[in-house]
């Protein structure tokens, strides 16, 4: 057959295609269970991180799982009360059989875009004019992590937190200490803004402000209002709500911005956050399944 | 082009006498992103040589079948496929660095070297100088890549593959030269290798 003819043209197409896409789709099968693994530790990781865990604390996958089980207890709360829920999830969502599944496998941010999940209750729409963060629609039930300290008190609490920036949903958790003000650490493991420009929320530099001992910064007023933003440029040293924007990436600051005040309102955690406040005891009245049942 | 090398020529060749960033000047742009930290470099390294390699032999083993009307295409289908075979592998055996490589695994594709070598050698070669070529041009480039990133992280963090050697901080005295960190700095350090190598070997100066 001539080289150049065109029944050689596509032959040689399709089976190059054929070939390639056997390899790809071969290793994306092969290698999904590992990968799956990673994901699921590279999530602790920045857990812990956000959770102000040093650097050399968390540097192997060993530490990780220790640490997170002996400092972290993870909790499942209804978003609109506020309450502890992980019992109302199970009974919810079929695909959970029990509450130990749920605190481990439940994927909130898969749930709330699932087509499914609206008519079974486990999300709900998001009204367009309070829709700041660009998630459309919002789980019904949420992960919450409480950080103890070595006695065992809690100190910290991270939440999941996530909005659109200027390509994408930026996933992340932010830690609040534990007079659900200060702000502990926000971290995101999962973004495709452009490297060097929106890329930098995941540097180290600009973590660092958000967990800076001199100049600790603060989510709420006086008055409860969400005042945590990003401005254009360096933040003022003494103002407690403003933290310095990203340069060239004005859209994804922005996205921070909004998806802080979405998350830490009345629609995200706000209900958990007041809860909390009112209580005297910090300390989750809900007696969750803890890890030292596993153990 | 199609003269008869040895294996050797054909690996040992575009390490100095023909190196793909210092003589062609190709592969610039991923050589000043992921020179930030040694590790990166090493990772890099060994993934565009992966891909250099298989991707030219198979160019190569189909060279007489491919129409000329699309040869680039199908060039660039077993390139991409290579490099999303590595990009997987990595996300599976090293997330952390996945990570910090972020896009710049999957800009392979678009190295200019692979194309280059698939494109201009292993369309006119067997399998094999395709291979050993691919391999030694991936080679050319991590030279560059390992030098450039060794003395970045040395002076930028004072570290090497994370293990620090020059201290710093509170209780060092190293004061870490932050360029060092921004890709300007890898400007200069390749402009200073490709000084050094064309006063070595003064047949590659080019003609002002």
């Amino acid at each position: 057959m001539q080289r150049d003819s065109i029944a050689n043209t596509f032959i040689v197409a399709i089976g190059v295609c054929l070939v390639c896409s056997l390899l790809v789709s071969g290793a994306a099968v092969g290698l999904r269970s590992m990968q799956q693994k990673n994901i699921e530790l590279d999530m602790k990781k920045n857990i812990l991180q956000a959770a102000g865990f040093p650097k050399d604390e968390i540097n192997s996958a060993q530490k990780v799982e220790d640490l997170f089980a002996n400092r972290v207890d993870p909790i499942i709360i209804d978003l609109k009360t506020g309450q502890p829920a992980a019992q109302q999830l199970v009974d919810t969502d079929e695909e959970l059989g029990s509450v130990q599944e749920a605190l481990t496998d439940y994927d909130q941010i898969s749930t709330a875009k699932d087509a499914k999940s609206l008519d079974s209750g486990l999300a709900t729409k998001v009204p367009d004019d309070k829709n700041i963060a660009g998630v459309s629609k919002i789980e019904t039930y949420s992960h919450v992590y409480l950080v103890k300290d070595e006695s065992g008190k809690v100190v910290k609490y991270v939440f999941p937190v996530r909005g659109k920036g200027l390509w994408s949903i930026l996933k992340g958790f932010i830690a609040v200490k534990n007079d659900l003000n200060t702000i502990a650490g926000l971290t995101y493991y999962e973004h495709l803004e452009t490297p060097g420009l929106g890329g930098e929320v995941d540097a180290p530099w600009w973590k660092q402000l958000w967990r800076d001992p001199d100049n600790p910064k603060k989510i709420f007023d006086s008055d409860g209002n969400v005042e945590i933003h990003l401005v254009k440029g360096a933040a003022e040293p003494n103002d407690e709500y403003a933290v310095d924007g990203l340069s060239g990436a004005t859209i994804t600051s922005r996205g921070v911005t909004n998806m802080l005040k979405f998350w830490m309102g009345p629609d995200g955690f706000g209900p958990f956050i007041k809860r909390l406040d009112k209580q005297e005891e910090l300390a989750v009245s809900q007696p969750t399944p803890s890890k030292k049942e596993v153990d | 082009m199609a003269k008869k090398t040895s294996a050797k020529g054909l690996i040992l060749d575009p390490i100095f006498n023909n190196n793909p960033i210092a003589l062609q000047i190709l592969g610039i742009c991923s050589a000043l992103a992921v020179t930030t930290k040694l590790d990166k470099s090493l990772t890099m390294s060994v993934a565009v040589i992966f891909v250099a390699a298989f991707g030219s032999a198979g160019v190569a083993l189909i060279r007489h079948r491919i129409p000329s009307s699309i040869r680039i295409i199908v060039q660039m289908t077993i390139i991409a496929s290579l490099v999303i075979l590595v990009e997987q592998f990595l996300k599976a055996f090293n997330y952390g660095l996945s990570k910090e490589l972020s896009v710049f695994v999957g800009l392979i594709i678009t190295n200019c070297i692979i194309m280059g070598r698939a494109e201009g050698f292993a369309m006119q070669n067997t399998v094999r100088d395709s291979f050993l070529d691919g391999i030694g041009n991936g080679l050319g480039y991590s030279l560059i890549l390992i030098v450039v990133g060794a003395i970045r992280e040395l002076f930028g963090s004072g570290t090497l593959l994370n293990i620090t050697i020059l201290p710093k901080g509170e209780e060092g005295w190293y004061e870490p030269n932050g360029l060092m960190l921004l890709s300007p700095s890898a400007f200069f350090i390749i402009g200073i290798f490709i000084w050094g190598l064309r006063t070595w070997k003064t047949d590659q100066v080019e003609e002002a």
